[in-house]
């Protein structure tokens, strides 16, 4: 099953009918339903059983302890409510109020580090549930999010006795989600992570295994998990289920041994020390630490002045600016295009236990898009959140003459996210517009100040605008026209 | 000694082309019950080793591994 919710954004707390979950269709143990902005997910007679065991065991209760699952209380809202009408409501036996999921990320979203952490906490889960006589009987990447900054198990019901499987049913599964593209960031290159846009069910294991160097074969664990489980797919592709020897159940101290072994495959695993564009970026800046200080100050004063509940740091590098705002909000997402400059801002958080900073790869010039059955199991970016602030810090010339992209775009493009825009202006005389000038003709003759604000003007009015002390960049408040919703969005 | 086992595992898998169209899953089970034995010995053998040190660890009056840096 996989648990896919979508961001229950505040703004999203309007009144309305219930409504059914799209993602939530692969399993008939319950459904995940909408109301009034929150989530309710309802549990069905085909899984009483389990859930009973889960609950009685303790399993539910050390999970939600352990920190590695979402926590959830029985709600007092009938599946009647929530599904009038419907055939399940009447298998009904239980409805979960699990708490809030800030923000939806997805695997292809994450950095080498927020992956392992995600892959660990599956298999730390799984390993808990052993010990309380049940499995995870899935393993899908999608089933983890990003909560208080650290990896949860968002679905409750993915349990199953452990005495109902011959072995770990969810190995694959797990392979093709978390190890493999793992193993591939280690060894061959950190974007390829991003493999798991096209392939929504994981990684292929054959696909791997032919992109991974032959050296890996030399790796026990990656020999068994990747190289033998591909070649062992493909083998066994065409039988029919499990015969004679192999129809064994494994004991449980193999069940144990085998999570026990993928844990620590994990665990050994190293981002690849790779050069990226933007991975040493605060080294390499024409800001003085006065004028980089000078610069924090003002951005903490500017979006002080919107009072923001949830903010996007489009551009955000290792979240340095995000740092500067987050006791401000109560959820800051940090997205950069740049692997490890994410990975490095997810590592900081963690060290300092920030938990309200969401890092996220997401490449702005070709945002995550909306895929699965019907394009309806994994949303846009633009769809999971609305937040009050978008800062777009050191950005625009990388937009506009980087990627070509005409000043009235971007401003469209951000008015459609949030009302409030904190935007630094970035003129060509600055020596890093001269270094992207310096390869390609000038063909942006209205990237000035003027033209700037000129092609913001249609969406955005100007609140506050300031020079950075000791630069020639300039910080823009700018808050969304009224106007803009009901005219400039439908034609931008 | 997991190489080995992995090793003669292997054996197993030399696979000839096959028809990739069925269910992918049943080669994830049929390889865990191949490798169960192996993992299985190995955590044993690791499990029992790190008995072993700990014993004369404790004959030597060092601190036991797991106590370092708490």
């Amino acid at each position: 099953m996989t648990g896919r919710v979508v961001s229950n954004s505040d703004a999203a707390r309007v009144r309305h009918a219930p409504r059914r979950e799209f993602g939530s269709f692969r399993d008939p143990s319950g459904f995940l339903v909408w109301r009034d902005g929150e989530i309710f997910r309802v549990v069905t007679r085909y899984y009483q059983r389990e859930f009973e065991h889960a609950t009685a065991s303790g399993l539910f209760q050390s999970a939600i302890d352990a920190g590695l699952m979402l926590p959830f209380r029985l709600s007092e809202v009938s599946a009647a409510e929530l599904a009038p009408g419907s055939l399940e409501a009447s298998d009904a036996v239980a409805v979960l109020k699990p708490d809030r999921v800030p923000m939806i990320t997805y695997p292809y979203e994450w950095s080498f580090s927020q992956l392992k952490d995600a892959a660990a906490t599956t298999l730390r889960l799984h390993l808990l549930a052993l010990k309380h006589g049940m499995l995870l009987k899935d393993a899908s990447a999608y089933n983890i999010q990003f909560v208080d900054g650290r990896a949860r198990h968002i679905d409750h019901l993915s349990f199953d006795p452990v005495s109902a499987h011959p072995a770990w049913p969810a190995y694959g599964q797990f392979c093709r989600h978390f190890l493999a593209p793992l193993l591939l960031m280690s060894r061959v290159d950190l974007s390829l992570g991003r493999l798991s846009v096209a392939h929504l069910d994981g990684v292929p294991l054959d696909l791997a295994s032919r992109l991974l160097p032959w050296r890996s074969r030399l790796s026990p664990s990656t020999q068994m998990h990747i190289h033998m489980h591909a070649r062992a797919s493909e083998k066994y592709a065409a039988s029919r289920g499990l015969t004679g020897k192999s129809a064994r159940r494994l004991s449980d101290r193999a069940f144990e041994a085998f999570a026990t072994s993928l844990l620590e495959t994990v665990e050994r695993l190293k981002p690849l020390p790779q050069k990226t564009e933007w991975g040493a970026y605060y080294e390499d800046t024409n800001y003085s630490d006065a004028a980089l200080d000078g610069k924090k100050a003002l951005v903490r004063r500017f979006a002080e002045r919107v009072a923001p509940r949830t903010i996007w740091d489009m551009g955000g590098n290792n979240g340095a600016f995000s740092r500067v705002v987050c006791d401000l909000a109560r959820l800051v997402v940090c997205m950069d295009v740049d692997p490890r400059a994410v990975d490095e801002n997810y590592r900081t958080c963690r060290q300092s236990k920030i938990g309200n900073i969401l890092p996220m790869l997401v490449d702005l010039t070709n945002p995550s898009p909306a895929i699965g059955f019907a394009n309806k199991e994994r949303a846009t970016l633009a769809d999971r959140g609305q937040p009050d602030l978008v800062m777009a810090l050191a950005l625009i010339h990388h937009l506009a003459i980087s990627n070509n992209l005409p000043l009235p775009y971007i401003a469209g493009y951000f008015a459609s996210i949030a009302p409030a825009l904190l935007i630094e202006f970035v003129p060509k005389s600055d020596s890093q517009v001269q270094r992207l000038l310096s390869s390609r003709p000038d063909i942006f003759p209205d990237y000035h100040e003027t033209g700037f604000l000129d092609a913001f003007s249609s969406a955005f009015d100007v609140e506050k605008s300031q020079r950075i002390p000791g630069t020639e960049r300039t910080l823009h408040l700018l808050r969304r026209r009224p106007a803009w919703l009901d005219t400039g969005a439908a034609g931008s | 000694m997991q190489f080995l086992l992995l090793a003669s595992a292997m054996l197993f898998l030399l696979a000839e082309p096959s028809h990739a169209y069925l269910d992918p899953g049943t080669g994830s089970l049929i390889l865990q019950m191949i490798v169960a034995g192996a993992l299985t010995a190995w955590a044993s053998i690791r499990m029992f080793w790190s008995r072993i040190k700990e014993f004369f660890q404790r004959l030597s009056g060092a601190k036991s591994p797991s106590n370092d840096g708490q």
